[in-house]
């Protein structure tokens, strides 16, 4: 029987990457074309699950509380960025995001010797490092 | 295989997958709230199904039976129901009738799911592939659990670095 350990242990790294870069994109405000619909933009904040982005958020600037519990729609949305954006939370989440997607590449080296396996499940990790919400992020 | 060949092959799966989930939602007679899903995922990639393939790949093993595409994608499925009723979200489940018919599918996708590790003749035996299904659906549950703790309202700096993790690692480990 196969061993799946190391298989579990590539979707912990790689299922915590994908947890992250989705906290990230909840604060994402998309253009019009985009896929992502108006009552999934703040979807975090308005149903009070606390997220990575959040966190680092509230721990430099508490005002973010205020929200709770708050109507949120398209008159405050710019409102809510302004205030995340006067944090450091953007930056330290995209930080904690590469170091997850390095993890995985890491531990692919590592463990899988096969170059075309590898590679395969390297792709994966690129889906969640070419996602164009995150990179729109990283011009803030 | 190439960055591009392996898209395409991504999209492929998904397609058989589009295919097969119609099939077992016009069997089973799957409600509403299973069909708003497959119209959302449709012509998506479906990324743990693509695993599957990946995971053959690389096994150097032979897909002798689509279906076993299935069995992510159907957990994926109960899990966004079983999500949908926890949440709420959006109150798109305020109607009762929608909530029941939630409630029913997500115990129907179970048995679907069973019926499916016991018939297909896999890569895995239909044994261990049973047990990915339940260990994921109880581990992502766990982690669901320790999401509902995290609140904004009632957030405190204490161990919520490790608690995310913890969290992310439960509802992302063990074949889900």
């Amino acid at each position: 029987m196969l061993n799946f350990k190391i298989g579990a242990e590539f979707l912990e790294l790689f299922g915590t990457a994908l947890h992250i870069s989705n906290d990230i994109c909840d604060i994402c405000i998309p253009e019009n074309n985009c896929f992502k619909k108006s009552q999934d933009i703040f979807s975090d904040l308005k149903n009070d699950r606390l997220n990575l982005v959040y966190y680092f958020a509230l721990n430099e600037n508490p005002t973010l509380r205020k929200f709770i519990g708050k109507e949120i729609n398209g008159s405050n949305y710019e409102e809510i960025l302004t205030l995340i954006k006067t944090t450091s939370s953007i930056k330290k989440s995209l930080v904690y995001n590469k170091r997850n997607l390095n993890s995985v590449k890491k531990f692919l080296h590592l463990h899988l010797k096969d170059n075309s396996g590898r590679d395969s499940l390297s792709y994966l990790s690129s889906v969640i490092a070419t996602n164009k919400n995150l990179h729109s992020l990283h011009t803030i | 295989m190439n960055k591009k060949k392996y898209f395409e092959k991504m999209h492929s799966v998904a397609s058989i997958v589009d295919r097969l989930i119609l099939l077992e939602i016009k069997k089973h007679r799957l409600g509403p709230v299973t069909q708003m899903i497959y119209s959302k995922r449709k012509k998506k990639i479906k990324m743990r199904s693509s695993i599957i393939y990946l995971l053959a790949n690389y096994l150097k093993k032979e897909i002798n039976d689509e279906r076993i595409y299935l069995i992510p994608e159907l957990t994926n499925y109960r899990l966004y129901l079983s999500n949908m009723i926890l949440d709420n979200k959006n109150n798109m489940l305020s109607n009762r009738n929608r909530l029941n018919s939630a409630i029913i599918d997500m115990h129907l996708i179970d048995g679907i799911l069973m019926e499916l590790c016991y018939s297909i003749k896999g890569f895995i035996s239909s044994t261990e592939m049973w047990r990915f299904v339940s260990e994921s659906t109880y581990y992502c549950h766990k982690g669901q659990q320790l999401e509902d703790s995290l609140k904004l309202s009632t957030y405190t700096e204490d161990n919520f670095l490790d608690e995310y993790y913890e969290k992310s690692r439960l509802m992302s480990g063990i074949p889900y």
